[in-house]
């Protein structure tokens, strides 16, 4: 973590996402309800001003509130979502790597297959099917398609761990399988693991925003990012900020998120093993 | 004999979070006419880097340091341009590495390897170029040259692939051949075959052979001269029979007694405790001080070198003229 | 007589052809191997690339399961044990292994890695961990204050030691250690060398010492098993055979071992040829492609020999012993 912060780009991502993270934890409890609607007939789409620091929307309601509660939505689903899918995927990898043989071959077939279909089509599917997606439901369901890189990835790394000798050692040792997957495996795939997680969140905030934006991922009048800009574009020209706004976020979010990631990815390199 | 290769306070440095660090830290030796010299240390001493300034080959960010000197034939080769850098390269100094596996590209086929070098330094056709590369290969001692020619490296065994890189670096007729651990990831059966061409080699060709290599053993007995390289110095320097059979030098002593031996009574062996110093770590003094046993006061500064005659020099207060220390 | 500790009774250890077209046949990577290990001994198997001797330190650990043979241990036949005696057994047999950076876990403090042994078996109660592993670190010669370090802060002859150590953790009675110096720079090569005839005397340990260097492996064995694709070419005292060995091989790796001392100057064997692979061996006895001894004929060629007694060795020769 520290080698986090000595990197000038690490450092960067995190600056970034942690005031987006504050944004969205704390904004509600000092900002005006997104839900309030001020004033009907004077308070739409007021551009931004001190009392509203990013104007208002077409149903005036201030921008910056809805911008951390869409902030909320969004990163909520893509940690949950993020979440479950390196867990799968680790678990995948992990058995995959060391079991071999038959084991590893069904599995990463199954991978094959899975991997065949664009992800985007299978989640529009599935949520286009459902008309109404409670936000569990859609988190669950990103994070069931997104699992199938990160358990591929992990492989490699475990197949790769599984020459060196400490594995062979724990083995003589008489370690039982589990704990040579916990204590021998698990902790040498971190590294580009923890690069891979905040990688993927990046693409669960585009991927959700995207769905929203389609009108298929979040409701209304639930606020995420994707949904405001969805709401926004017929003011696209007239009250630009509407789209601009969540815009922005989302570009910062998945920014700092890489910044981060590539960080990770260049400490792993470096620390990972070091002869 | 005269001299080929002068080097004279070689020094090679790479930043480091707290400052310089100086892997190679003054070195000085000569390399004469189709002389046989070995630079034996062990890993982290400084001698891979040493041979790879010679050719300018120090990767960055490290680099050779102002002061140093390096001369071939008298000619000053920090100072050369590119175009007259690559000429020397091959043409005048070739090098082999310890790893046959890496050091060939995989993907090109042995003969168009050797080609490649052979066109570089001459201005031979085509059809010239492959005689000359199928004449190399029998000449390294590879049977069916043809063959061999038509093979990809993965084809090839490793001391088969090693023999491929001594032809490749023979191409251009080099007068200096540096070879860094030519024989350590190899079979001690193979390390024998490999040598024996090395030496071979030399004799048909006149050409000089830097041996950079930890091995005592290859060096006892090839080597016309040795020097001893510790913690990015040499700390000394003598004729082969001369170093063996009476070192100078505190670690080469100590080194000798440590190392087993097939041939006569065995005796248990004599350590070294601790372990050689890294750049990042080094005593102020002499290097060795900390695990010689037999440092005395002066010895927390640097020692000079001390001339013994008969072409033995030693860096060490114990040798040094008007020191008090009982020889 | 008492009984050998261990017992290796014509050990097979094939690998399947790879590969779609099945072009060549099984890699016989240990091909009827025999040999037995008193109680204390060392036992050193020498052999080059391709001689099969890392593949017999994984299989005689049950690390990978033999093809055919029987291996006895302490009177017990390990070949066939169930998992649960597997276990036990692991705590008698352990192994050393030849490169020590990537024989310890870069994410465990060493104190950890040698303390696994202790926490796999429940061999000593949680709080006396901590004990055992200060003085096992102590017998090999490190500082105990250290065993919170990571891997990555100690020289390669420090992290040989950890390995000696975390072996040493569950009081085996019988080490394989696969080549534990060749890593090792020449002035550290000693001092493990030393540690390890130490350890021996102190704790009466049998050693199974693999390697390439004989001049090394004369320091610490008894006896010596010379391997040449597989299979054993000869065997015996070590300083019976390093005096005047038998097979042709021998000979040729005595003869090229560099020997650090100008003043010795022999005629070398050079041998011809290239090592063979292990997955097409030559017909009859392995070694006549490249044999030098004067007396080779047809039979060579045709019939595989079987070791004998030749003076005080056995030797795997058809003509061992007959012209010098």
């Amino acid at each position: 973590m520290s080698a986090l912060w000595r990197d000038p780009a690490g450092r960067l991502g995190v600056i970034l996402f942690g005031v987006l993270l504050a944004l969205a934890a704390l904004a509600p409890l000092v900002l005006p309800d997104p839900r309030a609607q001020p004033d009907i007939t004077h308070g739409t789409l007021l551009a931004p001003s001190l009392a509203h620091l990013l104007g208002t929307d077409h149903d005036s309601r201030d921008v910056l509130s809805r911008l951390a509660s869409g902030g909320r939505v969004s990163l909520s689903i893509a940690t949950g979502a993020v979440a479950l899918s390196i867990t799968l995927g680790a678990l995948v990898g992990l058995v995959a790597g060391y079991a071999g043989g038959r084991t590893d071959a069904i599995l990463m077939r199954l991978v094959d297959a899975a991997l065949a279909i664009p992800r985007l089509f299978l989640l529009l599917l599935i949520v286009g099917v459902m008309q109404r997606v409670p936000l569990g439901v859609l988190i669950v369901t990103i994070g069931a398609t997104g699992w199938f890189g990160t358990s591929r990835l992990v492989r490699a790394e475990v197949l790769r761990l599984c020459t060196m000798d400490f594995v062979r050692g724990a083995e003589a040792l008489g370690a039982p399988r589990r704990r040579i997957v916990f204590r021998h495996l698990l902790p040498n795939v971190a590294g580009p693991l923890a690069a891979a997680t905040t990688l993927a969140v990046g693409d669960v905030v585009l991927l959700e925003a995207g769905l929203s934006f389609l009108g298929l991922g979040v409701q209304p009048p639930t606020p995420s990012w994707g949904g405001m800009i969805f709401d926004a574009k017929p003011y696209i020209v007239t009250a630009p900020w509407i789209s601009i706004a969540p815009g922005v976020a989302i570009l910062l979010t998945v920014l700092s998120v890489n910044l981060i990631g590539e960080a990770l990815e260049r400490i792993a390199g470096r620390e990972g093993l070091v002869a | 004999m005269t001299a080929l290769l002068e080097v004279r306070a070689l020094r090679v440095s790479f930043p480091a979070t707290a400052g310089e660090l100086r892997p190679v830290d003054g070195v000085e030796f000569t390399v004469s006419r189709g002389e046989f010299l070995a630079l034996v240390g062990e890993s982290g001493a400084g001698k891979s880097l040493t041979g790879l300034a010679l050719l300018r080959l120090v990767p960055p960010p490290g680099r050779i340091e102002r002061g140093s000197s390096l001369r071939l034939d008298g000619k000053d080769l920090l100072t050369l341009d590119s175009d007259e850098l690559r000429r020397v390269r091959g043409g005048r100094i070739a090098m082999v590495f310890q790893d046959p596996g890496t050091s060939l590209n995989p993907v090109l086929r042995v003969g168009d390897q050797i080609v490649e070098t052979i066109r570089a330094h001459s201005a031979k056709s085509a059809r010239e170029a492959r005689g000359r590369a199928e004449a190399l290969l029998t000449e390294v001692g590879l049977g069916d040259a043809e063959g061999c020619y038509h093979s990809y490296p993965h084809q090839l065994s490793g001391g088969m692939r090693q023999r491929v890189m001594i032809a490749i670096a023979l191409a251009a007729e080099p007068q200096l051949l540096i070879a860094d651990e030519p024989t350590s990831a190899l079979d001690v059966t193979v390390q024998a075959q490999i040598l024996e061409l090395l030496d071979d080699l030399r004799t048909r060709h006149g050409m000089a052979v830097l041996l950079v290599t930890h091995d005592l053993g290859v060096v006892a007995e090839r080597a016309d001269r040795v020097a001893v390289m510790y913690a990015g110095r040499i700390v000394e320097e003598a004729p082969t029979a001369r170093l063996f059979a009476a070192p100078a030098h505190p670690y080469t002593a100590e080194l000798l007694a440590s190392l087993p031996r097939l041939r006569g009574p065995r005796a248990p062996l004599r350590s070294i405790p601790g372990a050689m110093p890294t750049p990042a770590d080094w005593p102020t003094g002499c290097r060795f001080r900390p695990r010689c046993p037999r440092a005395f006061s002066p010895c927390t500064d640097d020692p000079p070198i001390t001339s013994l005659g008969g072409g033995h020099q030693v860096r060490c207060w114990l040798a040094a003229p008007d020191s008090q220390a009982a020889p | 007589m008492t009984e050998p500790l261990l017992s290796v009774e014509a050990l097979v250890k094939h690998y399947p052809p790879h590969g779609l077209l099945k072009r060549r046949g099984p890699v016989r990577a240990v091909d009827g191997v025999s040999f037995q290990v008193a109680q204390g001994e060392t036992l050193a198997i020498v052999g080059e690339s391709g001689s099969g001797k890392s593949t017999l330190a994984r299989v005689l650990l049950r690390l990978e399961p033999a093809t055919g043979g029987r291996i006895v241990f302490d009177g017990t036949d390990i070949s066939t044990l169930d998992r649960t005696a597997l276990r036990a057994l692991r705590r008698r047999m352990q192994i050393v292994f030849q490169d020590p950076s990537s024989a310890l876990n870069p994410r465990m403090t060493i104190g950890d890695a040698i303390a696994e042994g202790l926490e796999i078996h429940r061999l000593v109660p949680r709080s006396e961990i901590r004990g055992r592993v200060d003085s096992l670190m102590n017998e090999v010669g490190l500082d105990a204050s250290r065993a919170d370090r990571l891997p990555r802060e100690f020289s390669g002859g420090q992290k040989q030691r950890v390995g000696i150590a975390r072996a040493l953790a569950v009081g085996p009675s019988f080490l394989v250690l696969d080549e534990p110096v060749s890593s090792l720079d020449v002035s550290v090569q000693a001092q493990v060398l030393n540690l390890l005839l130490e350890l021996q005397r102190s704790r009466g340990l049998a050693y199974l010492f693999i390697a390439h260097d004989l001049a090394v492996v004369r320091q610490v064995a008894h006896r010596i098993a010379v391997m040449y694709l597989g299979q054993i070419v000869e065997t015996g005292a070590t300083e019976a055979l390093v005096a005047e060995p038998r097979h042709p091989y021998t000979q040729a790796l005595i003869s090229a071992a560099p020997e650090p001392d100008p003043s010795v100057r022999e005629s070398r064997i050079i041998l011809a040829g290239e090592p063979p692979s292990p997955s097409a061996p030559p017909t009859g006895c392995r070694f006549h492609p490249r044999c030098f001894h004067p007396a080779r004929d047809a039979r060579c060629f045709e019939e595989a020999p079987q070791l004998r007694p030749v003076g005080a060795s056995l030797v795997a020769c058809h003509h061992a012993g007959t012209t010098r």
